[in-house]
């Protein structure tokens, strides 16, 4: 083949297909504004108490919850909760389990399993070794969208996104396919929390890349929930699980993981403008993110963060955190030994002696000042309220416990619902309400914690 | 998966060929091969394709057309050979493009918008054609591919990981066999 011949070939033809290209996804912009407050108000609100709930797990693990408000699909009293269980994370058995809440009694269906590896490996006709991550939502047309993670080869940092759709008896799957979001054999993508829906049916998903340098992408759908472009939005590295939220229709709020220790482990946020087209750059915030999933949410009242804050507490945070504990600590027969001091030499003794589920994660730090106790980054899971540009207010603690965390959130007024891995035996479901969020009485939510 | 099995059929042909065989014996062990590779993995439900498609998605265009022109070059001894220099500049575009996708190395190529995408895969092309002039008909029937298919973007159909490997790999042994005649001029000289 002639060079001028070449040439004019491969001109035409990458041209053609740019405008091809360009056609289908419609110059990479979105259109369609986002869909503010999809939330409906629970009818037979009767009783306003927060309260609590532990899923019943036949695993030894149950880890990475979400839930759906399935409000838009018809069924405004109940919720849809999925996550990942097994005997261990990344085992064969590990299967995606399902149940429904009740929003006003918080009863909850016996969990079953609507998906594990063999299941998937039939769907996408690839060899699937793990499973993980379950995400679902309800769109503005009231289709439930469910989204896990694969790996066929190695860890999570090969994992690709299968797509699927719930059958309107929103128990039985229809597959969609693979995500094809990346040039490397479409490795190395995950999912954790929800998208921001658009009004004309379709969504924006926040999603990551997690092999070396760890970013974040904003993948947009059409109406039909097929993937239509991908979007970069920043250039962090080490940027994980982005958790974004519509501040209006048109702009909108992202948070991020921050994976190891990178800046000093200072969480980022960043806004977007024109319905996700325009991104600014990201600022720091005063939130320290330890590597943990956090999760935005929006209520009348502000914007909230739900994150674990690995912390030093000092005596007496302790002392405080103890009074609020009394009961368990009774039960536990740990609490006159703690208030008599002697913390400190079962402390300095072996630390394996401390199996109660509470204290088994008080580690006493002995590079810094004998009074500091270091608490591991997953043992307290808090909410934050944002009040300025960047900055959060700590207003409360959701739960201490030896792991506490990857949270998911439902706004259904007048509660919002709170999921999240509780020891990475069980998954909790907690139910506050919205007036009270910003009361900074850390009893009143210890109080919620049993 | 259709690209996995011609994949998978080019390794079968390419173990051939490095065996000095007689020509009967030769397509006896290319038949052992291509069965085998037919057959499920030992303890393991899926085959040789049907895993590497589970491990690396499907290959590029372009690698599957190379593929193709192997296997029939195998058969036709006096077909046209691709000149290496494709080779190092598959390699060289391929670590670029991959080092930058990896997030190392300037703002996302395969992330932005299809102008930039389209200027790099036509100087990418460029390239390869400028190079070798055995491989311009294949980059063209590559790119029709994409211009066919949208799904596959176009520098996804010069580019995967098949065939940067596979460049990369070639480049090492053209490496070598230069250092190793470099080293046996200088014990002549």
């Amino acid at each position: 083949m002639k060079f001028n011949a070449f040439l004019i070939a491969i001109l035409a033809l990458i041209v053609a297909t740019s405008f091809k290209i360009d056609s289908r996804k419609n110059h990479s912009l979105n259109d369609s504004n986002f869909l503010l407050d999809s939330s409906v108000e629970i009818k037979k609100a009767e009783s306003k108490m927060e309260s609590s709930v532990i899923i019943d797990n036949d695993f030894y693990m149950a880890h990475a919850s979400q839930m759906a408000d399935l409000a838009l699909s018809g069924r405004d009293n109940e919720i849809m909760l999925v996550y990942f269980a097994g005997s261990r994370e990344g085992e064969e058995d590990v299967v995606i389990s399902q149940s429904f809440i009740d929003k006003t009694t918080l009863s909850y269906t016996a969990p079953k399993t609507i998906l594990n590896r063999e299941m998937l490996s039939n769907f996408s006709n690839k060899f699937i070794r793990k499973v993980g991550n379950p995400l679902v939502f309800s769109d503005a047309l009231g289709r439930v969208h469910l989204f896990v993670v694969g790996v066929s080869l190695g860890g999570w940092a090969t994992s690709k996104i299968y797509q699927f759709e719930f059958l309107p008896d929103l128990e039985q799957l229809m597959f969609k396919g693979e995500l094809h979001l990346g040039a490397f054999a479409n490795l190395s993508h995950l999912v954790r929390n929800p998208p921001i829906l658009l009004e004309n049916g379709g969504f924006m998903l926040p999603v990551y890349y997690e092999l070396a340098n760890k970013y974040v992408l904003m993948a947009f759908f059409d109406e039909n929930a097929n993937l239509r472009f991908t979007k970069k939005v920043n250039e962090l590295d080490l940027q994980l699980q982005p958790s974004a939220i519509a501040l209006d229709s048109s702009s909108c709020l992202n948070f991020m993981r921050v994976s190891k220790n990178e800046n000093d482990n200072i969480a980022f946020l960043q806004k977007c403008l024109d319905s996700g087209n325009t991104w600014e750059e990201p600022i720091k915030t005063n939130i320290k993110n330890f590597d943990s999933a956090g999760v935005l949410f929006k209520t009348k009242n502000g914007i909230y963060l739900i994150n674990n804050d690995g912390f030093d507490l000092d005596k007496k945070e302790l002392d405080s955190g103890l009074e609020s504990l009394k009961d368990e600590l009774i039960g536990a027969g740990l609490y006159e030994k703690i208030k008599n001091k002697e913390l400190e030499d079962l402390l300095n003794k072996k630390e394996n002696m401390f199996n109660f589920n509470v204290f088994s994660f008080i580690k006493k730090d002995t590079k810094k000042d004998t009074n500091i106790y270091s608490i591991p980054n997953r043992a307290r899971l808090s909410l934050f309220k944002l009040e300025q540009d960047s900055n959060f207010k700590r207003i409360n603690t959701i739960q201490i416990a030896n792991e506490a965390s990857y949270p998911s959130v439902v706004v259904s007024y007048p509660f919002v619902f709170i999921s999240y891995s509780l020891n990475k035996n069980n998954i909790k479901v907690k139910r506050l309400n919205i007036e009270n969020l910003d009361s900074s009485n850390i009893d009143s939510i210890n109080g919620a914690n049993k | 998966m259709i690209g996995s099995i011609i994949v998978s059929m080019f390794i079968c042909f390419a173990i051939t060929d490095l065996f000095k065989l007689e020509k009967k014996f030769k397509f006896i062990l290319l038949f052992i091969l291509l069965v085998a590779i037919a057959l499920p993995i030992y303890r393991f439900s899926y085959n040789v394709p049907e895993v590497l498609y589970a491990f690396f998605d499907s290959p590029s265009p372009l690698c599957v057309i190379l593929c193709i022109y192997f296997i029939v070059n195998f058969f036709v001894e006096k077909a046209p050979k691709i000149e290496s220099n494709a080779f190092v500049v598959i390699a060289i575009f391929g670590f670029l493009f991959y080092i930058n996708y990896m997030g190392f190395l300037g703002p996302s190529i395969y992330h932005s918008n299809v102008v930039i995408q389209g200027l790099f895969a036509f100087i990418f092309a460029l390239s390869i054609g400028l190079v070798s002039k055995n491989m311009r008909l294949l980059i063209v029937g590559a790119l029709c591919f994409s211009a066919l298919n949208p799904q596959i973007s176009l520098i996804e159909s010069l580019i995967c990981p098949y065939l940067w490997i596979f460049s990369c790999f070639y480049c090492l042994i053209l490496g070598f066999k230069f250092i190793s005649k470099s080293m046996q001029r200088s014990k002549n000289v």
